[in-house]
């Protein structure tokens, strides 16, 4: 075995620099992707034999191809479902954004002047800790149970995650790079802009992913809660009437909003900030 | 930003430091003195290296020369001009290169030219002869992580070198490296110094290192971190490596380390 390796070694030198071994691919069907999809339609199967062969009573779970058929109607025959899409959308697009700029920015500030943060750091982490929707009856007060209370609510529940995320991510910038572009005449302005910020990118993408959830979390109980529009509310009714398929539709549309933004946010964050990632 | 230099006077060009003293604040609040009464002259056109042992001060009076620290007590006069801040006559290359990891090596060494304020066109000329200067070329577009340690290093140089201070402040720039990657550097930034022969304060651990490049020795001592010995560097330029040999070498090396001895001993025990 010895004796054959180091003929190999030996050999080597001689050997024109060719073609590389050729490099043995892996079967498609073991790859990362193949065995996800595998295994998503092995649980649609089962949930499709479980609901169909009557194990479980429609009542309390409805097949896959229930949920498709419902889907069916509400989006091309009836098409009841688009108004109750457009507020929700409505709700957390605004709340959203208006959570990422307030966070950002806040973020930035707090993070980078010591004084300031100490001003609001209580607060903010009073209503980071407080379950926002716990304020909706209050809201609902101010506001009434339109577009804005729930607008309030998404906001709050975003908010936080973002500024608490970009203030860590100020804080966190490398003290020695800041000194470097000082050392260089930088102005504050200047250390804020090519040091910080790029440095605080990571940690801002990082809070703006885990306000997702918290986003669409705030709309669904908004909309639970007190309301007469919106997705969440047609899975409230759903729900009240016993049609368990339009209900788990109505899930499953939250499941796809949380997925494409995630998604929407990887791909931002790939095509403009890649490079401010952690090396 | 430029208009405030003065036209450029060689005569000037030297670097004065009077009783200067520092304190830092310990992390219970007590002061901590870490300079005390610091005077040197660096005559125009001179390399001068900073040696003592760990912690006694060498790059807190470098930073104090540089501006980024105000020093507690003493002035600092630097081109005839007393120092207020950072400024771009003045260059510093950073002990751990201090390179922004989301830039490449060339926009690194352009990072530095924009803040000083050379217009875009010129840094990337600069940059470009900075690049071939130290023989970066076919990694311009590299980001640091990509990059070895000696390279990482040669953009730092690069990086300050195209500025085109008058000045330049290289602390500790090949602590880092390796044996050799460290003697190759010596060598370039020999040759590169001896083109235009800029002011140089260089901090270093090494004896030999000290030796090779500088005019002038700074011994410092410790706790707080004082001036010990000015020594002259007695052997003719160019200088090479094959001087090791030298007995002007051997007897200065021998000498330098009786200062630091002690100074050594008494940081270690
Ligand atoms: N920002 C700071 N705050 C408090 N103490 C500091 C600060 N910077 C440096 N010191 C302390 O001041 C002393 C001198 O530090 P300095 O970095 O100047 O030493 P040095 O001679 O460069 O050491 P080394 O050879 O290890 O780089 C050290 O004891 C250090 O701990
Ligand atoms: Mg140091």
């Amino acid at each position: 075995m010895n004796g054959q390796n180091t003929q190999a070694l030996q050999a080597t030198p001689a050997a024109p620099a060719a073609a590389p071994p050729a490099v043995v691919r892996p079967p498609w069907w073991t790859s990362g992707r193949a065995i996800s999809a595998a295994s998503v339609v092995i649980f649609l199967a089962v949930w499709q034999w479980v609901t169909s062969a009557g194990y479980v009573e429609p009542i309390f779970l409805a097949s896959p191809t229930a949920i498709l058929d419902v889907a069916y109607d509400q989006f091309f025959v009836s098409r009841e479902i688009y108004p109750h899409i457009l507020v929700s959308l409505t709700e957390a697009f605004v709340g959203f954004v208006l959570a990422i700029v307030a966070g950002v920015l806040l973020g930035l500030v707090m993070g980078r002047f010591d004084r300031l943060r100490a001003v609001f750091e209580p607060f903010v982490m009073a209503l980071y800790a407080t379950p926002s929707v716990a304020l909706l009856p209050l809201f609902i007060l101010w506001l009434g149970i339109g577009l804005w209370s729930k607008v309030l609510i998404v906001f709050l529940g975003g908010v936080f995650a973002i500024l608490v995320n970009t203030m860590a991510g100020v804080r966190g910038a490398n003290p020695k790079l800041i000194e470097t572009a000082q050392a260089f005449t930088a102005s504050e302005a200047e250390v804020f802009a090519y040091i910080i910020l790029p440095s605080a990118m990571p940690f801002i993408v990082a809070g703006i992913r885990l306000a997702i959830g918290r986003v669409l979390i705030s709309v669904f109980v908004a909309e639970l809660y007190a309301s007469n529009q919106g997705v969440g509310f047609v899975v409230t009714q759903a729900a009240a009437s016993y049609a368990t398929a339009l209900m788990l539709m109505g899930i499953l549309l939250f499941t796809l909003a949380g997925v494409a933004l995630s998604q929407a946010l990887t791909l931002i964050e790939d095509l403009f900030f890649g490079r401010f990632r952690e090396h | 930003m430029l208009s405030a230099a003065p036209a450029m006077d060689v005569h000037n060009a030297q670097i004065v430091c009077k009783d200067v003293s520092h304190w830092f604040l310990k992390s219970d609040g007590t002061p901590i003195q870490v300079l005390d009464r610091v005077s040197i002259s660096l005559e125009p056109h001179s390399f001068t290296s900073l040696l003592g042992p760990s912690g006694c001060g060498k790059t807190t009076l470098l930073r104090v020369i540089d501006g980024l620290i105000r020093p507690a007590v003493g002035t600092v006069i630097v081109g005839g001009e007393a120092v207020t801040g950072p400024s771009a006559n003045r260059a510093m290359v950073f002990q751990e290169h201090n390179l922004l990891p989301w830039k490449t090596a060339q926009e690194n060494i352009r990072f530095g030219c924009k803040l000083v304020g050379i217009p875009a066109s010129e840094s990337l000329r600069r940059a470009n002869e900075a690049i071939a200067l130290m023989g970066l070329n076919g990694f311009e577009h590299h980001l640091p992580s990509q990059l070895s340690g000696g390279m990482k290093q040669r953009v730092g140089i690069a990086r300050a070198l195209s500025i085109h201070p008058q000045f330049l402040l290289m602390d500790e720039p090949f602590g880092a490296l390796d044996a050799q990657t460290r003697e190759v550097l010596q060598i370039e930034l020999l040759k590169i110094w001896e083109a235009d022969r800029k002011t140089v304060v260089f901090v270093t651990h090494s004896l030999d290192e000290a030796i090779l490049l500088s005019d002038r020795i700074v011994i410092m001592g410790t706790r707080p971190g004082h001036i010990k010995a000015v020594i002259d560097v007695d052997l003719p330029r160019p200088r090479s490596d094959d001087m090791r040999a030298d007995p002007v070498w051997t007897n200065l090396r021998r000498h330098l380390w009786q200062l630091l001895k002690p100074e050594m001993i008494e940081v270690a025990g």
